[in-house]
């Protein structure tokens, strides 16, 4: 019944939030200042609000992918509804408050709120070990980075002598303060979009109910680092030295995602590592510091928003089904096309999903990424060292990304001819999987709640290239298309071949995390096993002497409680008399 | 009659009384020895009464302190009467239920209550 109460509240408000994007569409942009407290004489936190094109774009992108999220968790979630409903509910309206704030601490409200629900949804399957410890590290990494924001809120806001964003990137400014202020946001925004170096909670992140990384990874947290600069562009732009800073984390993080997902052998850890890349894109369109930059990050945070979260909702489908979404088990169900027929809606929304994120001319992502490699062309031209380092990293990325999207679709879904095994190239993955054929009759496409968020993000997959005109630049789309065929091609003839050649460095994605385990997490333990240590020892030491001092003490005193009344009679006299005495001797 | 007298008489009766208190076991002795203190103290009343205020209150007072005695020396022998019943004996030595007690004499009471 409560489950029932938070469904329908989860959908309503998602659709509520579709609305309030219907309604502003086209609406003057305007603040709205609704109360709030004063502190000291210059500087106020108040509740002020703004509605101008960017906040309308968020907030649809917000609405339909939470709304497709919570009406396909009807049929998806089935253990604690209520609580993850709700908390689904509120993290999409802390994305809502961080689209809609003008003002940098209400901002940050929802920021960390955001932060909060990614930590308790991620963790949803508490029982799991994997999912804990995943949840636990999002939680951390965030956080580390939402320090770096929270002081960069200062340094801007101090510098500026105001919190509110629509005033921020207006009046005199120290350069030096305005390098500082953003950088500290930058590593806010790093932290949260999961960019190098902080970008290893994203893929842990997976062991979360699919629903959950869809929202995560299409509308809410990740997206949140990209509508920020977005949001703060006028501020960046001033900043040359940050954006530099921002172009070179993008250009490495999306090779290196990118390569990460390369050798990923589980469906949700490519889509995370693709995420992660796809942002990098988005923040490298970013640090051009052009307006085309900008609409061509938001053109592809558009796009990524659809495809990704149909994908992720895909990958759900497969998990609830299968039980796994590891390349290894998915294999077992390719015998005669088995998992390709019985779950056709998903293969096919699968493959648009894919298709969109790999470039496929036609398919949304193909003209969200041509854009930014048109906007970095732009500045390329000109000689702008950044302008040639993005549009290098973003063609590589295309070619890549190509590579592990049609080397999922291919593993996944096709049995390979020259592979008598199902398991193929995947067999040391997983030795305890049980490698006979399953019984692939069991496999069901899902309820139509799961299957119409599915279709309609596959229309927004396909359609929501469109919306902005077609702007095709014919060379560009030449070179990506040609890198993106290159990519896919060597992805199919290694399949062909039945190989899936896996350096170990990539399996062991670059040996981050052991690397940050003994940097970090070693140092850390070592640090409180003295702090223990010296709780136990030292100061504990003092409280036990004092103790014992204490049981001492009161040994010597229980001998004179004898129990005997003559004994304490005995006692009385002799001081009574003592101090007759005595006061006789002083009176005298 | 000088005063010297009667006040000789209260301070033997009253280390009579202290000694009776403090030397003897038997808890009717005891009580015996505070009627003798309660009573010196009763004749310093009259003494001082009669030596220099002579209007009585000191002999009021006596009346009340005789009064006071008798009810106590009720509840006294009533408590008597109860250790006597619950312990056998009337030894104030022996009566030390409230006594500090070490951990093996707490073992050998729980020992003996399990006993009977």
């Amino acid at each position: 019944m409560i489950a029932t109460a938070w469904r329908v509240a989860g959908v309503g408000f998602s659709l509520l939030v579709v609305l309030a994007a219907a309604l502003l569409y086209g609406v003057d942009p305007q603040q709205t200042k609704a109360g709030g407290a004063m502190i000291g004489e210059d500087f106020w936190f108040s509740y002020e609000f703004r509605t101008d094109g960017l906040t309308v774009l968020m907030l649809a992108v917000v609405g339909v992918v939470s709304a497709c999220v919570q009406i396909y968790s009807i049929g998806y979630v089935r253990e604690r509804i209520a609580s993850y409903t709700a908390l689904v509910t509120l993290f999409t309206a802390a994305m809502v408050t961080v689209v809609i704030s003008d003002n940098l601490f209400v901002l940050l409200i929802g920021w960390e709120v955001m932060g909060a629900c990614s930590y308790l949804l991620i963790g949803h399957y508490w029982e799991r070990r994997d999912a804990r410890a995943g949840a636990m590290k999002a939680f951390l990494m965030t956080r580390l980075g939402d320090v770096g924001f929270l002081f960069g809120i200062f340094v801007l806001g101090v510098g500026y002598h105001t919190f509110r964003i629509s005033e921020l990137g207006s009046g005199p400014i120290e350069p030096r303060t305005l390098t500082i202020g953003t950088i500290l946001l930058l590593v806010g925004v790093i932290g949260k979009s999961a960019q190098v170096p902080l970008q290893t909670w994203l893929p842990d992140a997976m062991p979360g109910p699919s629903p959950v990384s869809a929202l995560i990874h299409a509308a809410t947290m990740v997206a949140a680092g990209v509508f920020l600069i977005a949001r703060l562009y006028n501020v960046f732009v001033e900043a040359r030295t940050t954006l530099t800073v921002l172009a070179v984390v993008a250009c490495v993080t999306m090779l290196f995602a990118a390569s990460c997902a390369m050798a990923a052998v589980e469906v949700k850890r490519v889509l995370a590592w693709s995420t992660v890349s796809q942002l990098a894109i988005m923040f490298a369109a970013l640090s051009l510091g052009t307006h085309d930059g900008r609409r061509a990050a938001l053109f592809q945070l558009l796009t990524h928003a659809a495809f990704k979260g149909l994908l992720f909702l895909c990958a759900g489908v497969l998990l609830h089904q299968v039980g796994s979404a590891a390349f290894v088990v998915l294999r077992r169900y390719t015998r005669r096309g088995a998992s390709r027929k019985q779950l056709r809606v998903t293969f096919v929304t699968m493959t648009i999903g894919l298709a969109a994120l790999a470039g496929v001319p036609g398919f949304s992502g193909f003209f969200s990424k041509d854009a930014v490699v048109a906007a970095a062309w732009e500045q390329a031209k000109d000689g702008s060292t950044v302008g040639w380092i993005v549009l290098v990293s973003v063609c590589l990325t295309a070619a890549m990304t190509a590579f592990y999207c049609v080397r999922m679709w291919l593993w996944v879904f096709f049995r390979t001819p020259a592979l008598a095994g199902a398991v193929g190239a995947f067999e040391g993955d997983d030795p305890m999987a049980d490698l006979d054929e399953p019984d692939a009759n069991k496999l069901r496409d899902g309820s139509w709640l799961m299957l119409a968020p599915m279709v309609l993000l596959a229309i927004g997959a396909i359609g929501l290239g469109y919306v902005d005109g077609v702007h095709l630049n014919l060379p560009i789309a030449l070179v990506t298309t040609v890198l993106a065929v290159l990519g896919g091609f060597a992805a199919y003839s290694l399949w062909q071949r039945g190989a899936d050649p896996r350096p170990v460095v990539l399996e062991r994605e670059y040996g981050v995390d052991p690397a940050y385990q003994r940097l970090f997490v070693v140092p850390v333990e070592w640090l409180a096993k003295l702090a223990v240590g010296n709780d136990r020892d030292v100061i504990g030491g003092y409280v036990r002497a004092a103790g014992r001092a204490g049981v001492l003490a009161s040994q010597g005193f229980r001998k004179l409680q004898t129990g005997n009344v003559q004994t304490y009679l005995t006692a009385a006299v002799i001081g009574a008399v003592a101090l007759a005495i005595l006061a006789g001797v002083i009176g005298s | 009659m000088p005063l010297i007298l009667p006040l000789l008489l209260a301070v033997v009766l009253f280390c009579i009384g202290v000694y009776g208190v403090l030397a003897r076991r038997n808890v009717i002795t005891l009580l015996m020895a505070f009627e003798l203190m309660l009573n010196a103290v009763n004749l310093n009343l009259v003494a001082f009464d009669a030596w220099r205020i002579n209007d009585a209150t000191g002999q009021t007072l006596a009346v009340f302190v005789i009064t006071l005695a008798a009810a106590e020396i009720g509840l006294g022998l009533a408590i008597v009467l109860l250790l006597f019943r619950g312990h056998g004996h009337v030894d104030a030595d022996a009566a030390r239920d409230l006594a500090e007690q070490d951990d093996a004499e707490r073992n050998e009471l729980v020992e003996q209550e399990k006993a009977t």
